[in-house]
């Protein structure tokens, strides 16, 4: 309803005259360049290669980043080794990484993955740490007399335990992703969304941009309704945390 | 059964160090339902997680069938004094974790799963999450969870300390029910004396800290079974025992249970004629 009113205002602003209309296109121009875009296969095909991009890049991150998580809370070596050094990089701004992928890996799928996985990485890694190192010591002493011991404890309690503060990590992990991918495709890369952003702006064709990220929009709205929301509707169910 | 010689355990903290154990001998014989009681803070939860191998003693031994406890072993079921249940597994999940963890095969776990949840009267709620259940419940499935491994041996920290009169006075009674039918060994830490004088079947009063064995009493002789916290034999022993702890003159006093026993005598006026015995009362059973 109120994106219903939106949409009706912007159209309303661009008929107006106010502005220029290669400015501020009509959302039915943006609709049109959209259904266009679709049909030629340039967006479905910029999605493909994106998301294939962050699919890898977020894996890698993930796994990683749960691992040495869950290593920085269990050892004091390794966090007073690495800990300083990933509170640190977690700060800096995921593009920043992008000068030293190209100079290590030339203008090449290796690089946007290297900066895809700089990005998110450390947000993973710190989340699953501070959950980790929440955990209460009832459940390990709990789980240690029934007879857990080892990567069992790992997996059976540290991890299911610490879920909660992994799942919040693993979402913001998600959105230093996507944007660190953006990012990188719009500086150089070849195929994938942000370079269809890219070329919209050298043709000038607004319509065309906005209608590349109207589909960017949607792609975040799909992962968080069908993926981040729902995982998390089963965390909250189980543990009876509720929405408050 | 159990037995700790010599044993001492001190903590630094921050603050300091503080000794929980300090020398302390004691065994504790198979069947016996032994009740540790004790000001909060004497060392008796320390003492019951030597036994449980969740901590090592500085010094002395602690021993479980005649061998050094150096960990936690299927032999020795724990309950805490929070459920300590996993809240991201169900009732029936919980249940079955320890049982995972020793290999049991799944259809053995299932049926084992079941016949405990039902023992504790819980096998209606087999598919809840622990959120859902009340503290009570909570610790049902706690003890449900430490039955199913089939430990010989049983140590409960305070279990039923946070609960209210009611939920206590029934898992009471279920634990006093198993304990009669398993025969397991049951050490049972509180520090409220009538649960352990309606409990035990030895209840073992401890000093403040460092713990030292101040009484050990046998009262299998002298209460019989089934016995409640309001039966008035189980007052007034309470309340004899507890007098004995408030009283510094009858610190070091122990009573000897035999001769108590032999005796024959009103539980309330026997603790006058209390000796210095030996604190390493075995098992006169």
């Amino acid at each position: 309803m109120f994106l219903l009113a939106l949409v009706a205002a912007w159209e309303a602003a661009s008929k107006s005259g106010l502005f220029q209309s290669w400015l501020v296109p009509s959302p039915v121009d943006v609709a049109r360049s959209l259904g266009e875009g679709i049909s030629n296969g340039t967006i479905p095909r910029g999605i493909l290669i994106s998301l294939r991009r962050l699919a890898i890049g977020y894996s890698v991150s993930l796994f990683g980043g749960v691992a040495l998580g869950l290593g920085m809370a269990r050892s004091v070596w390794l966090k007073d080794t690495l800990g300083t050094l990933v509170v640190g990089l977690q700060s800096l701004p995921s593009i920043c990484w992008l000068p030293i992928a190209l100079l290590w890996f030339g203008l090449s799928e290796s690089a946007i993955l290297f900066v895809v996985i700089a990005g998110s990485l450390f947000a993973i890694t710190v989340a699953t740490e501070s959950g980790v190192r929440n955990v209460p010591p009832l459940y390990l002493r709990a789980a240690r007399v029934m007879g857990a011991r080892g990567p069992q404890l790992y997996l059976r309690v540290l991890l299911p335990a610490a879920l909660p503060s992994i799942l919040s990590g693993m979402r913001l992990g998600w959105t230093f992703a996507w944007r660190s991918l953006m990012a990188g495709e719009l500086l150089y890369a070849s195929g994938g969304l942000g370079q269809l952003l890219q070329t919209g702006r050298e043709l000038g064709d607004l319509a065309r941009v906005m209608a590349v990220m109207v589909a960017i929009v949607a792609l975040g709205l799909v992962s968080e309704v069908l993926v981040f929301a729902r995982i998390e509707a089963r965390v909250r169910e189980r543990w009876g945390t509720d929405r408050t | 059964m159990i037995e700790l010689r010599q044993v001492s355990k001190t903590f630094t903290t921050t603050r300091g160090t503080t000794e929980a154990l300090s020398g302390i001998s004691l065994a504790i014989a198979r069947g016996e339902f032994v009740c540790l009681v004790g000001p909060s803070g004497c060392g008796k939860t320390t003492l019951l997680n030597l036994i449980a191998g969740l901590d090592q003693p500085d010094s002395g031994e602690v021993l479980a069938s005649g061998a050094p406890i150096t960990g936690p072993g299927p032999d020795r079921g724990v309950m805490f004094q929070e459920a300590a249940l996993f809240p991201w597994l169900s009732v029936e999940q919980n249940v079955e974790f320890g049982l995972k963890e020793q290999r049991v095969r799944r259809r053995e776990r299932k049926s084992r799963t079941r016949r405990f949840l039902e023992l504790v009267g819980m096998a209606r709620f087999a598919g809840a999450f622990v959120h859902e259940l009340s503290g009570g419940m909570r610790q049902r499935v706690a003890l449900a969870r430490a039955l199913a491994l089939e430990p010989e041996i049983l140590l409960m920290d305070e279990p039923f300390g946070a609960l209210d009169a009611r939920s206590r006075d029934a898992l009471q009674a279920q634990v006093a029910t198993i304990w009669a039918h398993t025969g397991k060994t049951i050490v049972f830490v509180t520090h409220d004396m009538a649960e352990a004088v309606r409990l035990g079947s030895r209840v073992i009063v401890l000093g403040a800290r460092p713990a030292r064995v101040q009484k050990s009493v046998d009262l299998e002789a002298l209460l019989p079974r089934p016995r409640s916290v309001d039966q008035r034999a189980v007052v007034e022993l309470a309340a004899h025992l507890k007098r004995g702890l408030d009283d510094t003159d009858e610190m070091e006093a122990a009573v000897d249970a035999e001769e108590s026993h032999d005796a024959g005598v009103e539980p309330a006026a026997r603790g006058d004629r209390a000796r210095s015995g030996d604190h390493r009362l075995g098992v006169p059973r």
